[in-house]
């Protein structure tokens, strides 16, 4: 259970964009949450991750304060971040090789012993391959495609094999198809592994496809956000229903007025 | 087609360029120029001796200041090409002390700092530290937030950020402020060497050979330093290859 508490925060110089915000996310639910750009969702996004911290309020993941980023806490973003200088491997190898850098301290990594290299390599070898990157494992993050950079980035944040996965955008810069394919490997992923998501985006499409909840940001400070169910997540073949196009026109309605 | 230094093609230009020395030799026909079947004997003879000292002497100087510039340039570097506050305030006086070609503040050094070693490091040290200063600056600030924060969500804290991305992201970097930087190291270095010193290629390719006319061991002279040069070149550019293999890779497409 995820719980953000009456949170504060704004950049440096700027307005309010959260003020006494508070949003309640269950265990094994999946978020998207959609909105205007500026409205702050990605920022949300990062305070949940503890890459930034609130001015005011609590976040607090199962029970335990937000410090900094959690260990079991995994994010991909539009831009997959990879190490321009490291190969496919290594990049998705880098999250372990840290956790051995600090050792099992509980606080970079979690407090359990870590698994001998040969049970790491297993598990990079696994999701390369269960996101059918392996064959480029040699390969430098500037001779792949968009959409294989982002499916090595999300196989480096899948081996840490993490609790709570936060992605910002994570497709949009992504074809049709190759997005449709990473969005279903994401939606067979969490029912698998029992995962929690967030997924920020700003298709009304896509978080009607990936989210069992949508959050709808309207504007800035977070008042007006509205949490929304949504029985469609993962049914890419019903889009024709009449219940399915009317919450999609409510959703787009929603925004709509926002803007 | 591949650029750049490998057995094959240095072979080659050495021996073009033997050819050539050879050639002109025999076109001048002048003291001044004389052929390296003269020069090569000299060189062989002089090299563990004398010669060798003042080789040892132009080197140690040159890999001194080479330290001191990574060890303190480079953390600058770093420093300025993530934080955009401390670089607005620096920026313009890099921009204006870059350019000047440091070798002008010589007397000044030698003033400030004596006509120890020291003064001729220093000077060294400070056309180098500028390069990688600056090379290193623009790299680090060419790592956007996003690589940050993507690491940063792995579990990377300050240590391991520095371990994994700013060390790797500089290190080529630093190679190439070298490889670029060092030849103007070494031709600042024979011009300070032929003042208040007794040992180094600059005093003994101007004061012992050139200024008596001792043609043959002034060009054995001229063979060190540029052996000397050549030997820094294809050092930084090795390890800068092996550095940075996705570089390579690109380049090999």
């Amino acid at each position: 259970m995820i719980k953000v508490a009456n949170v504060s925060f704004a950049y440096p110089a700027q307005p309010d964009l959260f003020s006494s915000f508070s949003l309640e996310i269950p265990r094994g639910t999946s978020l998207a949450i959609i909105g205007p750009s500026g409205c702050g969702k990605s920022t949300l996004l990062y305070l949940i991750g503890g890459l930034i911290k609130a001015a005011s309020g609590k976040i607090t993941i199962d029970g335990v304060p937000l410090q900094r980023p959690r260990p079991r806490t995994g994010l991909v973003l539009q831009d997959h971040g990879l190490l321009p200088w490291a190969t496919v491997w290594d990049n998705a190898i880098l999250g372990l090789k840290i956790r051995r850098f600090y050792g099992p301290d509980g606080k970079h990594a979690p407090p359990a012993p870590t698994d001998s290299a040969d049970v790491e390599n297993d598990a990079v070898e696994y999701w390369l391959k269960r996101l059918e990157i392996d064959d480029q494992r040699d390969k430098y993050p500037a001779q792949l495609s968009r959409g294989q950079r982002q499916r090595t980035a999300i196989a480096r944040t899948l081996v840490l094999s993490p609790d709570l996965l936060l992605m910002d955008e994570p497709f949009s810069a992504l074809d049709a198809a190759i997005r449709r394919e990473l969005q279903e490997t994401m939606i067979d992923l969490q029912g698998e592994r029992g995962m929690t998501s967030v997924m920020v985006t700003h298709d009304i499409e896509e978080a009607l496809f990936i989210g069992s909840q949508i959050l709808v940001m309207k504007t800035a400070a977070g008042g007006d956000a509205q949490m929304i169910d949504n029985a469609f997540a993962g049914s890419a073949g019903d889009n024709s229903l009449g219940e399915y196009k009317h919450l999609r026109e409510q959703l787009r309605h929603m925004l709509e007025r926002s803007t | 087609m591949k650029r750049g230094l490998n057995l094959t093609s240095g072979t080659l230009g050495m021996a073009m360029l033997l050819v050539g020395w050879q050639v002109l030799a025999w076109v001048v026909r002048r003291p001044i120029l004389p052929s390296p079947v003269e020069v090569f004997p000299v060189f062989v003879k002089l090299l563990p001796g004398e010669l060798g000292l003042h080789f040892a002497a132009s080197a140690g100087r040159v890999l001194v200041s080479i330290l001191l510039a990574v060890a303190t340039a480079a953390p600058l570097g770093l420093v300025l090409g993530q934080s955009r506050r401390l670089d607005r305030v620096f920026d313009p006086l890099i921009a204006v002390t870059y350019p000047i070609p440091k070798i002008i503040f010589l007397p000044v050094i030698y003033v400030l700092m004596g006509i120890t070693d020291l003064s001729k490091i220093f000077l060294i040290t400070l056309i180098i530290f500028f390069q990688i200063l600056v090379v290193v600056r623009d790299e680090a600030a060419k790592l956007h937030s996003e690589l940050i924060l993507s690491v940063r969500s792995l579990g990377a804290g300050r240590r391991a950020l520095f371990r994994f991305v700013y060390l790797p992201a500089s290190i080529p970097s630093v190679l190439t402020a070298l490889r670029v930087s060092t030849g103007t190291a070494v031709a600042v270095l024979f011009i300070a060497e032929q003042s208040l010193t007794v040992y180094g290629l600059g005093y003994y390719i101007v004061i012992e050979t050139y200024q008596v006319l001792r043609y043959p061991e002034m060009y054995a002279g001229i063979m060190a330093m540029s052996l000397l040069g050549l030997i820094l070149y294809v050092t930084i550019s090795h390890l800068e290859r092996k550095t940075s293999p996705h570089r390579t890779e690109m380049a090999d497409q």
